[in-house]
């Protein structure tokens, strides 16, 4: 194993620590490695003496005081997660949109959409055309990620 | 040796071993492992616990066109070393009476 691959395995296996503390770990063993290696050991000597990155890895985890881990996101993930479901919901109803207003129109009047009474005729058609545009659920995955995106900056910025 | 015991000693070993001047991970684990046994990654949680309390401080210096950290003491970490070596008698006393060699005193 070469100190490339070493400090890769490390990093994957101390993905449940903040960034900024795997950084810190990486830095030790990779100034570490290249030490040994000008005292004229080989990488794989220098591997065998370190020991595996999992096994280092556990032992960080191990002693790792609980600020150092990542806090778990659960505001975040739920953001999210909601911003996809209306993302997902504000498409289909769009490719929906087109479809049902057309089948609307055909096997029924106008006046099925009863929320604008009173358009009757030309007009009816043009109203029924626009509450068929999911206006307020564009909006709404719209906010959805809006405030999923600040959330995240606010969060990232408090740290 | 005990691990417990050995953990709380190498902090103070590594304290010692920065009074010659500052060091650097490697270099220290070399240094130390004459008298105790250290891996790569004990020393580690060590100095970072070292730094943490304010007992040794680091800088970061250029070498062969990559980055070392030196460790050295702080006033904070000499007194520490200090103390501890002033009360080294304590720490002979519990272990003669550990292994029987002290006297009750007050019969």
């Amino acid at each position: 194993m070469n100190k490339k691959i070493f400090l890769d395995r490390l990093k994957k296996n101390l993905k449940e620590l903040k960034p900024a503390e795997i950084h810190k770990h990486l830095n030790y063993y990779e100034e570490l490695f290249s030490d040994m290696i000008e005292n004229g050991l080989s990488e794989a000597e220098a591997t065998a003496k370190i020991g595996t990155p999992e096994k280092i890895a556990e032992e960080i985890l191990e002693n790792a005081a609980v600020e150092e881990f990542r806090e778990r996101d659960t505001v975040g993930r739920v953001l999210t997660g909601m911003s996809i479901v209306f993302v997902v919901i504000a498409v289909l109803a769009k490719v929906c949109g087109w479809v049902l207003p057309m089948s609307f129109s055909t096997s029924s009047t106008g006046t099925s959409i009863g929320i604008i009474g009173g358009a009757d005729g030309p007009t009816s058609s043009f109203v029924a055309g626009k509450v068929g545009e999911p206006v307020a659920l564009y909006a709404l995955a719209a906010t959805m990620i809006t405030m999923t995106i600040i959330y995240k900056i606010y969060r990232r910025n408090k740290k | 040796m005990n691990t417990q015991i050995k953990k709380g000693l190498l902090e103070y070993c590594v304290l010692s071993q920065l009074q010659g001047g500052e060091s650097y991970g490697y270099q220290m684990i070399k240094d130390i492992s004459e008298y105790i046994s250290i891996s790569e990654s004990t020393l580690y949680p060590i100095l970072r616990r070292l730094e943490a309390e304010g007992l040794v401080q680091t800088r970061n210096v250029e070498h062969n066109n990559r980055i070392r950290r030196y460790f050295s003491l702080t006033e904070e970490g000499k007194m520490r070393l200090h103390d501890f070596v002033a009360e080294r008698y304590e720490l002979i006393r519990v272990i003669d009476f550990i292994s029987g060699k002290e006297q009750k005193r007050d019969e």
